[in-house]
């Protein structure tokens, strides 16, 4: 079973914890054992694992912006007769690859193996937009 | 206070979920094809930036394609929870004859919408005929400003003869009490787009677009055409900020229009002042 989260988001780049949310959806499937899978159904938004610190959101997400800087030739912003518009966020797709589309964690007694430090964030890329997250849990 | 004044409220989440013909049309006639979203999201791209108001510009079909994309009265459902944040513009069809003119009364004065907005390609009009004409007089007579497209469409459904701005010097001459804005800065006719505005008192121009690229290639290849001179001491009090959202998210745009090489006080104008005078708050 998928369950949909959605998710507003505030800033063009930012880091959202969403653990309580997809603890929420292990849940309510009445899984005890065996695995969820968090993926990102947007090409401009990556799901990623890191320690809780909102220092450290800051940090990454700044650290996204020098890697994979805004203002550069990029091949990608042409116009695009399928969206209608013109693309302009070559760099928020670059780095939605670099962080990946999704994590799979394991379950155990109904509860996420999660080291202690560990957040499961959805880290917006090109926001502020409202985001649709796939939820898949299996197991027993 | 910053505004930006040129929002198209099609794919507003609120308004297609409840007809979905908006969406088949904003797809097919103005060729919109990403998701929608609701109004919370323009907010959310308002507060980024800081911008206090956005205007809201349909466009009436009803002739020309038997579509309203929103109608009068859609923009002004939008405006009852949020009119803090929102000007509505109404529009109606030319091609309807005079019929037009009841309907851009009733906008003004049943609904409280403020302004004019016609697209000559996508209406199919002629910005120099006699029904655009008698519509202009009744807009000026309840002091409605307009917002008219100019340039470049990218969809070629339609022509874009009638987008060209030189045609609406004669207006302007002939309707000095109508405030008018030539939106896009009608791209790629900068300079003709210019010298209307700059001979014409009535005469603005709305910096919405990215026809030559992402948003700071746009702010970058209008500077390379017209100098930052130019821009500071004849468009200073002429050019305002619009985002041509959700053609192009606005904090992007407000971003790359914020590094025009101009005195911060006339960006502040571009960013607000001018768009206050334009809509008759100053």
């Amino acid at each position: 079973m998928v369950e949909k989260i959605f998710i507003k988001t505030q800033q063009p780049t930012e880091l959202v914890p969403i653990t309580s949310k997809v603890h929420e959806a292990v849940e309510k499937s009445g899984v005890r054992n065996g695995i969820v899978n968090i993926f990102t159904q947007h090409v401009t938004t990556a799901i990623t694992i890191n320690e809780d610190d909102p220092k450290l959101e800051e940090d990454i997400a700044r650290f996204m912006e020098k890697i994979v800087p805004e203002d550069e030739s990029y091949g990608h912003h042409h116009f695009f007769r399928k969206d209608g518009r013109m693309a302009v966020n070559a760099y928020s797709h670059i780095r939605a690859s670099l962080l990946g589309a999704n994590v799979t964690i394991p379950l155990q007694d109904g509860g996420m193996v999660l080291g202690a430090r560990q957040n499961i964030y959805l880290v917006e890329l090109d926001g502020p937009q409202l985001r649709g997250l796939a939820v898949q849990v299996m197991g027993e | 206070m910053r505004i930006d004044v040129h929002v198209h409220p099609l794919l507003v989440k609120e308004l297609t979920d409840n007809r979905p013909e908006l969406l088949r049309d904003a797809r097919e006639l103005f060729d919109l094809q990403t998701s929608p979203q609701p109004l919370s999201t323009l907010f959310g791209e308002m507060d980024l930036c800081g911008i206090d108001q956005a205007v809201l510009l349909p466009v009436n079909c009803e002739k020309s394609h038997n579509s309203r994309m929103p109608s009068n009265d859609e923009v002004a459902g939008l405006l009852k929870q949020n009119s803090r944040r929102l000007i509505g513009f109404a529009s109606v069809d030319p091609n309807v004859g005079q019929k037009a003119i009841p309907e851009l009364c009733r906008a003004h004065d049943q609904l409280g919408l403020k302004g004019l907005k016609l697209n000559p390609a996508l209406q199919e009009f002629d910005p120099t005929g006699p029904e655009a004409l008698a519509i202009y007089s009744e807009a000026e007579r309840l002091d409605m400003p307009l917002l008219i497209h100019t340039g470049l469409t990218f969809s070629n459904q339609f022509s874009i003869k009638y987008n060209q701005p030189l045609l609406l010097d004669d207006i302007a001459r002939k309707h000095p009490k109508l405030r008018i804005c030539l939106a896009h800065m009608g791209w790629p006719w900068l300079w003709d787009a210019a010298a209307v505005a700059i001979r014409n008192p009535n005469v603005y121009m709305d910096m919405a677009g990215t026809f030559a690229g992402t948003p700071l290639e746009n702010i970058r290849q209008i500077t390379s055409q017209i100098p930052p001179r130019v821009i500071e001491n004849m468009l200073g009090d002429k050019l305002m900020f619009g985002s041509d959202y959700p053609r192009i998210e606005e904090n992007k745009m407000f971003s790359a229009v914020s590094t025009l090489p101009v005195r911060q006080e006339t960006l502040d104008a571009i960013l607000g002042e001018n768009a206050m005078t334009y809509l008759g708050e100053s």
